[in-house]
């Protein structure tokens, strides 16, 4: 089943990107009036209601006005579209505890132990950092490290729920 | 053939800002891929005619969301980052845009002394990952890297808006 390119055109993927639609306007916790009061063009509710329900079209203008109205950013929406009509993403966030990283000793970790301590200098409440896949490969480029040596690091202060060890 | 009906001319600034961005990326994706507008309508399944192509680079004619994806699958480009550096180029904001889009080689062709350290990470950047010489930072990130480097946030954002693709990178989607 080729859904990807049957369905460009097509109802799959206008279907998922209506439905991504509502899951952004759901988000901010608006009703579909709600929205289209928020929206510069005013936008008819029910013209509202066929782009969620996949039944239109929607040209980038209005993809647009309507994430900037919820504040979502549009060129997320859309590939959460496409990637429910077919590709998927890798997801690997790993979890830190950022207390633990701070009392570690160790000279090679003064980098991230120096970015624990910003993180917590500017939000002391939060004390769990989640990085997704693109923050740790920054941020190994950044230290001049393996990716693969970043996670073994910071894995050893992941918080007993956040990672399951697998080995 | 019902994709998206006319509109009465109600077209704010900011709309044909974005009709015109979508366009200018859209011509900038085909130029570098080195196709004419004929040879990209004719690689296409569904029947789109050459002006009405035509009208969607020029700026003048607003584009289905469905159609979009099309047009770039055809040319090689995932259509979110063309998406994303149209609203970049068009300096529609940051978040809007999803981040900023960077071209690593700008990166590393820049002698500025005091980006030494941001070179230091495109150098490695792109050693880790070859084939990926344009990547995007969001807002959360740029602040992490800033740490890193050793400059401010806006510094950091200042530098990265110079190094701006030239266009969408050819072979996802």
């Amino acid at each position: 089943m080729d859904a990807f390119h049957d369905g460009i055109t097509g109802r799959t993927f206008t279907r998922a990107l209506g439905e991504e639609l509502r899951r952004t306007r759901e988000r901010a916790g608006w009703s579909q009036s709600d929205l289209v009061a928020r929206m510069p063009s005013h936008l008819h509710v029910k013209t509202l209601a066929t782009y969620e329900q996949g039944i239109r079209q929607c040209t980038v203008v209005r993809l647009l006005e309507i994430c900037w109205a919820t504040g979502a950013c549009a060129p997320d929406v859309l590939a959460r579209a496409m990637l429910h009509t077919d590709i998927d993403l890798q997801t690997t966030d790993l979890y830190v505890e950022l207390y633990a990283l701070v009392l570690d000793t160790r000279t090679e970790l003064r980098p991230l132990r120096r970015w624990a301590r910003n993180r917590l200098a500017h939000n002391p409440v939060s004390t769990t950092a989640r990085l997704d896949g693109s923050a740790l490969q920054e941020i190994a480029a950044a230290l001049g490290v393996e990716l693969s040596t970043l996670i073994r690091q910071l894995e050893e202060f992941a918080p007993v729920l956040g990672r399951k060890p697998d080995q | 053939m019902k994709t998206g009906q006319k509109e009465p001319d109600r077209s704010t600034d900011i709309d044909r800002l974005i009709v015109r961005a979508i366009g200018e990326e859209l011509r900038r994706a085909r130029t570098t891929v080195g196709w004419s507008r004929p040879g990209l309508v004719n690689r296409m399944n569904s029947d789109l005619p050459v002006n009405t192509y035509a009208c969607y680079e020029q700026g003048v004619r607003r584009c289905s969301i469905p159609r979009l994806v099309e047009i770039c699958c055809i040319l090689g480009v995932a259509a979110p980052e063309l998406l994303g550096l149209a609203l970049q180029r068009a300096g529609l904001g940051l978040d809007a845009a999803g981040g900023v889009r960077v071209d690593l080689n700008k990166v590393l062709a820049d002698n500025q002394v005091r980006l030494r350290p941001l070179r230091r990470w495109a150098r490695n950047r792109l050693q880790a990952e070859p084939e990926q010489d344009m990547i995007r930072l969001d807002r959360d990130l740029i602040k992490e890297l800033a740490i890193f480097l050793k400059l401010t946030p806006q510094d950091l954002l200042g530098a990265l808006l110079a190094y701006t693709p030239d266009a969408a990178p050819q072979g996802a989607g």
